[in-house]
């Protein structure tokens, strides 16, 4: 519990940095400065790939077959619902809080522990977020752009709120060590199961683009404001007017 | 066998008579129910494919046949040599365009092909700057539905799309970057990136 009040400071203090240099959107942004580290950072991330991550996922995808995946996807999901219900309450999102909250209560109990969807089936759809999310909301702009090993294409805000997650999951303390195991276990499948169902568009990035790193971080990077901004998420040009540009 | 019969009747009948009342508007500039009008034909045609249970390859040449009828290729070509095309010549550009095409609707095809099991459905249009964005909702099994977006203009002289958004990743400018990254690996030599895109395809 002690270690939990160090990070809940560290985070308030990251935060206070972070605030100071916050400036707003960065629409039609797709300024580096860290080009040169994120390059290195991202032909490890595609030995990782290439080697363990789609190896895994097509043996995964093909022993399992689709129903068992999708089970554990959906387990996987379920469980990491009580992190979204924080992050939607701190964004002060009251339909989501709602929905998510509906979702997790459904999937867990007729759902049986989350394996089945059955809220989707009725029409509960919540979307996922995270603490990324909540800075967002609050004001805080996205910072530059980096790619991390192991965890991939992020933004300085994003890699924050993927460490504020680890702590705001009301979970990551209240499960025993063996259902926090599974879970764990599960997550593995989930991003398995991910990585096998957008294969082609993966590959298509990573393996047969002229410049993968420029295209991980312009899908990343528009994926991102699209999802935490639809209506202005991007300059829209206007081939008609400015050819050249 | 029967009921896919009668459906695909029904699909080009219908796409026939939308066709027929559609035209009928462009000389008069249009609105962003022409462009709602282009957008259901495309998706409804994209439905139709991944629905069909053909292989890859007639899958995607069904696909370029729909880019090559909706979208202006001209234009979407032309934005992805940026600069470059500047000291091409016209029939350089010709070239290229046609290689492009293929390129582009075969790698997008792919993607739509990843739809399969799923429908896309239009959702809303609304006018930006001289064009209309109409979005549209994809709905495959195993994935919360996301968003297909499509840019739409007129500005060629025929109501045609010139972009595509895929939960906000635009086409343009991802194969703007691509274009350019090849030409700069090939040291601006448009020709051998023709080659590539042809092998590509």
């Amino acid at each position: 519990m002690k270690a939990l009040y160090k990070l809940r400071l560290y985070l308030f203090l990251s935060l206070t940095f972070l605030s100071a240099c916050s400036s707003g959107f960065k629409l039609g942004n797709y300024d580096d400065p860290y080009e040169n580290v994120n390059r290195k950072s991202h032909e490890f991330n595609k030995v990782i790939d290439k080697r363990l991550l789609k190896p895994s996922s097509q043996v995964y995808a093909g022993v399992l077959g689709k129903k068992p995946t999708m089970a554990i996807s959906n387990f996987s999901k379920n469980w990491g619902l009580p992190k979204d219900f924080v992050n939607y309450t701190l964004q002060g999102d009251i339909p989501n809080v709602s929905k998510t909250t509906g979702k997790f209560l459904v999937n867990s109990t007729l759902g049986v522990v989350g394996v089945f969807d059955v809220a989707g089936k009725i029409g509960i759809h919540a979307r996922e977020t995270d603490f990324g999310e909540t800075l967002h909301k609050w004001g805080f702009s996205e910072g530059d752009y980096v790619e991390i090993i192991f965890l991939g294409p992020s933004t300085e805000r994003d890699v924050l709120g993927k460490v504020a997650d680890l702590v705001l999951d009301p979970l990551a303390f209240t499960l025993n060590p063996w259902q926090s195991r599974l879970r764990t276990t599960a997550n593995i499948g989930g991003v398995l199961g991910n990585r096998n169902a957008l294969g082609v568009t993966i590959d298509n990035i990573l393996y047969e683009s002229a410049d993968s790193y420029a295209q991980t971080k312009l899908a990343y990077l528009q994926g991102r404001r699209f999802r935490l901004n639809p209506e202005i998420s991007e300059v829209y040009y206007d081939p008609y007017e400015d050819s050249n540009e | 066998m029967n009921k896919n019969f009668l459906n695909r009747r029904c699909f080009v009948t219908s796409v026939t008579l939308t066709l027929a009342f559609g035209s009928a508007n462009f000389g008069w500039g249009a609105t962003a129910k022409d462009a709602e009008l282009l957008v259901g034909r495309v998706v409804s045609e994209i439905n139709a494919i991944i629905s069909s249970g053909n292989s890859e390859p007639v899958m995607l040449r069904k696909f370029e046949d729909i880019f090559k009828a909706h979208a202006d290729v001209k234009t979407i070509a032309r934005y992805a040599l940026g600069n470059d095309a500047r000291s091409m010549t016209q029939a350089e550009i010709d070239d290229f365009t046609e290689i492009y095409s293929v390129y582009v609707s075969h790698k997008y095809g792919r993607r739509f092909r990843e739809f399969i099991g799923g429908k896309i459905e239009v959702q809303k249009s609304r006018p930006i700057k001289s064009f209309f964005e109409v979005e549209t909702l994809a709905d495959i099994k195993g994935w919360e539905p996301f968003t297909v977006s499509f840019l739409v203009s007129n500005r060629s002289g025929k109501l045609l799309f010139f972009n595509i958004f895929i939960e906000g990743i635009n086409m343009l400018l991802s194969e703007r970057t691509e274009i350019g990254a090849m030409l700069d690996k090939r040291r601006g030599d448009v020709k051998k990136v023709m080659e590539d895109l042809e092998n590509a395809s």
